[in-house]
């Protein structure tokens, strides 16, 4: 396992790996300098030279840039340029964009709910203060009912139960029945895939969690993790007996330090109870959970990019050799070549309460047609940004009335469905009354944000009041997917570089000399197209909804030097 | 998919409309290569690569189309295996505009023209001009000096940031990361010949090309093999112009090395092969144009060689010539017949000068005949002297220029090698490799030595090439006699089970050594013996329902060969003697044993030391160091073989292992039967790792002469001993010539093996 070597070199050595180190870990595991060296330059979490005193490092993805973490970024750079020890840096998503903005400061998260609180605390760390790590509480408010056990009763009876009836097709039958979908953003059934790897005849099986959270505004899976691991540990025990898994992985993102310590006392608890192990319960099976904490990279969520992770080698997805239209990737092609079982946290957490409560239950908590439940996230411009389980087909506009509505009173200008994978669309009554869904649920009435190319998706809503710029807001969402794209392709690669040039360049009013509507559809046609993985497919959608929704603006700017925010044409934009 | 289905199974598919039968697990570039004849353009992936697809330029997608409709998303066809009833299309305007809008990104953040572009050899500028962006320009002479874009570019360049400094730090290789598309050709190649120097390192849009631990290239453990420079499709890799010693040549006979510029003007075979003019520019000297006048050897049957030719002008004649001795320096060995005592060598004592006025001129077939006899006549745009390169062995013809002024360009095997990149050329090397092995092969046995040329050449289009992986049964005792073999390379075991059941090896037999004909002129017959491969055998096989179809067409022949097979059969068999003491029994299996075990039969010239006459002195290995530059080629260590130590040093086998795959052609044979190692070898550890026997060593951080520069330094080599030629005029090597003891000796695996078969069939 590559990359627990390679931190455990980094932890002996001050947190940096040594040339000499690298060069020992070559010989003994047989695999080549430049190999070695290709798999830890390629995640943020290593590095060569000893690292700084103090290292801050400001969050710049939407959620946090429209709570002025480009305006932190500065002021702090004034009080850190030439400072011996201290390093400043620009970063992707944390996962507290609910306390935008948010910054890390030695490796620590901090996410205060305020640009001015957040500056002064970084100063004094920048003084050279100490600065206490933040504590974190839940932010989701219970009872959930993704926890099927009540107070005093006994978790994982369900376990129990099937274990002791041998009923494993129980599992299977009320998955099918409650419809039960990826809820990492697809929204492909989980049905096919559990399937799909149960049938692949294989002596050795995996299952694997997906908890590499790190979309911006994406925040569910941290509640999970925080609020009911117990349903993410039996969902997988469950699931893993039932397609004859021996092993488990929680790919977990480095940052959610808390979550993974969670995790790990929950599954200590499991096994001491032998619902872990080997013969589980006398079953004749085995199953072994593991948390693996990310070496980093917002791509790693991409499922094949993960398994790659695992593997030790560099996070980039893997080339489809055969259709996989109506096939899981990695049931045929998963961790170390086996039939590997990949879904996201709240799949898996959600499968103790269908199998308890009975498929057909779970689809009936669903509303408007809609199916189950979902846990999404709010953030933005809303009083009270956070995380809510609720039912799946409540609409955009109950949504933010859960979150305390819009900030400051103004008035809604546009939000994006789910992060920036999906298109942002304006604040329209038929849009804001429609109910999150995935796109393909039988029951279901119309539904305005699936027609225009949104989805529930990974639940993860942005409000963006009036006088937020548009071009501004897909600038950042194209500039965090180019810097997240692995490299390995082309057309992500070079693609999403020249995109965001090219708002740069409307943004600045420059591209005057041909038709960017035109040059833009044609890039975006490739991205969509060619791109190996889903990051490289849909780095098109933030600039493209924008053009179409918001054509004025983007003609003021390019035009008329205007920008209704007026963050456009101020110092020269960041990188 | 399971695997053994990927084997069996074929699938139909269509692409563009055209229907086409593949093996499954073909991937769709390749099946639509055959059927429509047209490669998909493709940048990361070519049909001149043996590497593995990585798909990752995209510039190969196909849309797989859904009951007539776009499938959505395209897919890398280098990639995508070919599946039952899917239909492809790899043409149309939507992947057209995809693929040149792919390539507009990538040409945006690429210097026009770079390095290669200049030379028009850029694969991306190539499509940028395919593809209506870009247009080639030419300098004042007229000649052409690169592109420029046809009208500029929405797309700005990639920000300088990401971009790396240019890398000049090796002395043959130069990096240009501007012109790099990161398509992973070079880590693959690098990987390809075990060097893994080469890496992608870093994320996104700042991955880059890295060596070993992000060194600069002059610094890392890369060996200068070239590899990455050769599968570089842009001018990011490119030669910096540094000369490696090739081939000698005589100027005073007109003889010269090809410039590049020559190269492709006079080798038709390089515009088929597309190798890059980098390529060609590091290969100057491997490369030769040679006059030769009428009835002049362009190379000698018997002798090894490390290059192929090519005719250019005139034509030359392929002599297979036999007898039993000669100039070269081939060692003889008997025919499996002639040591049973069937057949005496007909010898006639006299050491032949060579020229091209002989007689009699060496072969390592059992057989004598009394004349050269030509047996093809090749013309301008043929190919000779490929199977040496190949197989390594010795040259199975002789060929002469027909008349004056014969010009045929010399190449080396590492060129060839490079050319065989391309499989179209490389089928078309197998099939005449194994098309003129039958043949010469054929002619060379003892029973077809006498027949006519019209009846060999049915029987050797009706043969065919096996080859045995070692310890593959061949053919087994008491089998019905069904195929006539001839061995063309590697060696066979031949045991013969007693009454009591136990097995006896009774010989083994190598190169050129044939058996089973008796079996197909006289029915019924069974094998006699079980016959085993040792080692990688290749033999030429002729079975008998084949050779009955010829033999109804030439029924003379067919007496005339039942008269010579019967021949054979009248005289009894030799059979193991049967009155030897268990002990002496005992003592025969163990040296058998230990005989096949340490594959002493593979060595021609092995450094034996008679432990009972050794006093340890050393004085071997001191005078190996003192002959070379105080770096000893041999140690005094190894496995015994009764009373024998067979030393660490080379052995020269029949098979060298260590000549494949050296990147740079530096270890060979020239004519004779010494392994070298030039000066110009890069240290890459390839022949050291495939030697079985550990006679090849690298020193590192040895003193040594560069004959390039004439320079003195210190530097990486493999070392290799030099048998005889050690002490020119000494006609030992010096670790025998040192041997106050008389222990020493140099000999051939055969004679050491006879020496003792012969003595215990004494007893």
């Amino acid at each position: 396992m590559l990359i627990q070597e390679l931190r455990e070199i980094q932890r002996r050595h001050n947190g940096h790996i040594p040339e000499d180190e690298l060069h020992a870990l070559s010989r003994r595991i047989g695999r080549s300098k430049a190999d070695i060296y290709g798999v830890a330059s390629f995640y943020p979490e290593f590095r060569f030279e000893a690292p700084p005193k103090l290292e801050i490092r400001v969050c710049t993805a939407l959620p946090c840039h429209m709570k002025g973490s480009e305006k932190l970024y500065r002021e702090l750079w004034k009080i850190v340029e030439g400072k011996e020890g201290v390093e400043l840096h620009r970063c992707p998503c944390l996962g507290r964009c609910d306390g935008a903005p948010a910054v890390t400061i030695n490796e620590n998260v901090h996410a205060i709910f305020g640009a001015q609180e957040m500056y002064s605390r970084c100063k004094s760390a920048i003084e050279g203060q100490e600065v206490r790590d933040q504590d974190f509480r839940a932010n989701a408010q219970g009872p959930f009912r993704t926890d099927p056990y009540g107070a005093g009763e006994e978790k994982y009876g369900t376990l129990r139960e099937i274990i002791a009836n041998k009923n494993y097709e129980r599992v299977v039958k009320e998955i099918e029945a409650g419809n039960l979908r990826g809820m990492g953003g697809a929204g492909k059934p989980m049905l096919r895939k559990l399937k799909q790897t149960m049938d692949t005849p294989s002596d050795k099986k995996y299952v694997v969690c997906n908890a590499d959270e790190s979309e911006p505004g994406t925040l569910k899976d941290r509640e999970i993790m925080l609020n009911v691991p117990h349903c993410l540990v039996e969902g997988m025990a469950m699931v893993a007996l039932t397609v004859g898994a021996q092993h488990g992985y929680i790919y977990i993102r480095h940052e959610y330090k808390q979550q993974a310590d969670f995790l790990r006392q929950e599954i200590a608890l499991a096994k001491r109870a032998g619902l872990l192990g080997k013969n589980i319960l006398g079953s004749g099976k085995d199953f072994e959970l593991e948390v693996f904490v990310s070496p980093g990279g917002y791509v790693m969520g991409e499922q094949t990019a993960l398994l790659e992770a695992i593997e030790g080698k560099r996070g980039q997805p893997r080339n489809q050799m055969v259709d996989m239209k109506e096939r899981a990737l990695p049931s045929f092609q998963g961790l170390w070549g086996c039939p590997t079982l990949l879904s996201n946290v709240e799949t898996w957490a959600h499968i103790p309460l269908i199998v308890k409560k009975g498929g057909e239950a779970y689809k009936k908590m669903g509303i408007r047609g809609c199916e189950g439940i979902k846990w999404a996230s709010v953030c933005g411009d809303v009083n009270k940004p956070g995380v809510f389980e609720i039912p799946m087909g409540t609409t955009y506009a109950e949504m933010l009335e859960k979150a305390g509505g819009v900030s400051k009173g103004r008035k809604l200008k546009a939000f994006a469905p789910s992060g920036p994978s999906f298109p942002f669309l304006p604040a329209t009554d038929a849009l804001l009354n429609s109910a999150l869904d995935f796109a393909g649920t039988k029951g279901a009435g119309p539904n305005a944000v699936i027609d225009a190319g949104g989805s529930v998706g990974s639940g993860a809503i942005i409000f963006l009041a009036e006088g937020r710029c548009m071009l501004d807001s897909a600038l950042n969402f194209t500039r965090f997917f180019r810097n997240e794209s692995c490299g390995k392709c082309v057309p992500c690669r070079v693609g999403s570089q020249k995109m965001v040039d090219l708002i740069k360049e409307l943004r600045n009013g420059r591209a005057k000399d041909f038709d960017y509507v035109e040059v833009i559809d044609s890039l975006a046609d490739v991205l969509k197209l060619t791109s190996i993985c889903g990051l490289g497919q849909v780095v098109h959608k933030p600039i493209q909804s924008v053009i179409k929704y918001w054509k004025d603006e983007v003609e003021d700017h390019l035009r008329r030097s205007i920008c209704p925010a007026n963050v456009c044409f101020s110092p020269p934009g960041s990188e | 998919m399971a695997e053994a289905q990927k084997q069996s199974k074929t699938v139909t598919l269509t692409i563009d409309g055209k229907a086409v039968k593949v093996n499954a697990g073909t991937s769709i570039w390749e099946a639509a290569r055959h059927a429509t004849g047209k490669t998909i353009p493709a940048l990361c992936h070519s049909h001149f690569m043996g590497l593995n697809p990585v798909g990752v330029c995209r510039v190969c997608v196909v849309d797989i189309l859904n009951k007539g409709k776009s499938g959505g998303n395209f897919a890398a066809s280098c990639m995508r295996e070919c599946e039952e009833g899917m239909e492809v299309l790899t043409l149309g305007d939507k992947l057209e505009k995809t693929r040149k809008t792919l390539l507009e990104v990538l040409l945006a953040d690429h210097k026009v023209p770079c390095e290669k572009g200049k030379k028009g050899e850029c694969d991306l500028e190539r499509m940028g001009v395919e593809y209506g962006l870009l247009k080639p320009i030419h300098d004042e002479k007229g000649e052409l000096s690169g592109t420029q874009w046809i009208k500029p570019s929405p797309f700005s360049p990639r920000d300088v940031r990401t971009v790396k400094e240019p890398d000049k730090s090796n002395f043959s290789i130069a990096i240009d990361h501007s012109a790099c598309i990161l398509c992973d050709r070079c880590v693959r190649a690098c990987a390809d010949v075990d060097n893994d120097v080469i890496g992608r390192s870093g994320k996104g849009w700042n991955s880059a090309i890295a060596f070993d631990n992000g060194l600069q290239m002059g610094k890392s453990d890369c060996v200068n093999c070239g590899e990455c420079m050769i599968n570089c499709p842009t001018g990011a890799i490119t030669y910096s112009g540094f000369q490696f010693k090739g081939l000698e040549i005589n100027p005073a006979r007109g003889e010269k090395l090809l410039t590049p510029e020559e190269m492709q003007r006079e080798l038709p075979l390089l515009s088929a092969s597309r190798i890059n003019y980098n390529f060609l520019k590091r290969s100057q000297d491997g490369v030769a144009l040679r006059k030769f006048n009428k009835g002049e050897v362009i190379c000698r049957q018997g002798q090894h060689g490390r290059t192929a030719f090519f005719i250019k002008q005139g034509g030359v004649t392929v002599y297979l010539e036999v007898g039993q001795e000669g100039a070269s320096t081939a060692k003889q060995k008997r025919g499996m017949l002639e040591r049973l005592g069937l057949f005496k060598p007909k010898s006639n004592g006299k050491h032949a000068t060579g020229g091209p006025d002989r007689d009699f001129i060496p072969i390592d077939a059992p057989i004598d005949l009394n004349r050269a006899k030509p047996i093809a006549q090749l013309t301008a745009g043929a190919l000779f002297g490929e199977a040496s390169c190949i197989n390594h062995q010795r040259r199975s013809a002789t060929v002469r220029a027909n008349g004056d002024d014969t010009i045929v360009i010399e190449m080396t095997r590492n060129f060839l090698d490079v050319l065989s990149r391309n499989r179209d050329f490389r089928n078309e090397l197998q099939r005449i490799y194994i098309k003129r092995g039958v043949h010469n092969h054929l002619r060379a046995s003892n029973l077809f030595k006498e027949v006519g040329d019209e009846f060999l050449k049915q029987l050797a289009e009706r043969s065919t090439l096996v080859r045995f992986r070692p310890g593959d049964v061949i053919c087994r005792q008491d089998d019905p006699a069904d195929a006539f073999y001839v061995i063309r390379i590697g060696h066979v075991i031949v045991e013969m089970e007693q009454a009591d059941g136990q097995s006896v090896i009774l010989r083994y037999m190598a190169q050129s050594h044939s058996f089973g004909e008796i079996g197909l002129l006289l029915e019924p017959f069974k094998r006699s013996t079980t016959c085993t491969a040792l080692d990688d055998v290749e033999m030429i096989k002729i079975s008998k329902g084949d050779f009955d179809d010829v033999m109804g067409e030439y029924p003379g022949v067919r007496e005339q060969l039942v008269r010579l097979a019967k021949s054979y059969t009248n005289k009894p068999m030799a059979q193991p003697e049967k009155t030897i003491s268990p002990e002496a029994q005992a003592h025969r299996e163990a040296i058998l044993g230990d005989f096949f075990m340490q594959e002493i039969y593979q060595g021609q010239s092995l450094l034996v030391l008679d432990l009972e006459r050794c006093t340890r002195c050393d004085e071997c290995v001191k005078a190996c160091g003192q002959t070379h530059n105080q770096i000893t080629r041999l140690t005094r260590d190894g496995l015994r073989f009764d009373k024998y130590l067979v030393t660490t040093s080379c052995r020269s086998c029949h098979d060298p292992k260590c000549l494949t795959h050296c990147p740079v052609d530096a270890i060979h044979r020239k004519e004779g039967l010494p392994i070298i190692i030039e000066n110009y070898c890069v240290g890459c550890h390839a022949c050291e790792e495939n030697c079985p026997y550990g006679n090849i060593t690298v020193h590192d951080d040895v003193h040594v002469v560069d004959l390039m520069t004439g320079q003195e330094g210190i530097g990486r080599r493999a070392m290799v001993c030099d048998l005889d030629n050690c002490l020119g005029e000494v006609e030992e090597p010096s670790c025998v010539y040192a041997c106050p003891h008389n222990a020493a000796e140099r000999i051939d695996g055969d004679k050491l093996f006879e020496r003792y078969f012969a003595g215990i069939e004494k007893k």
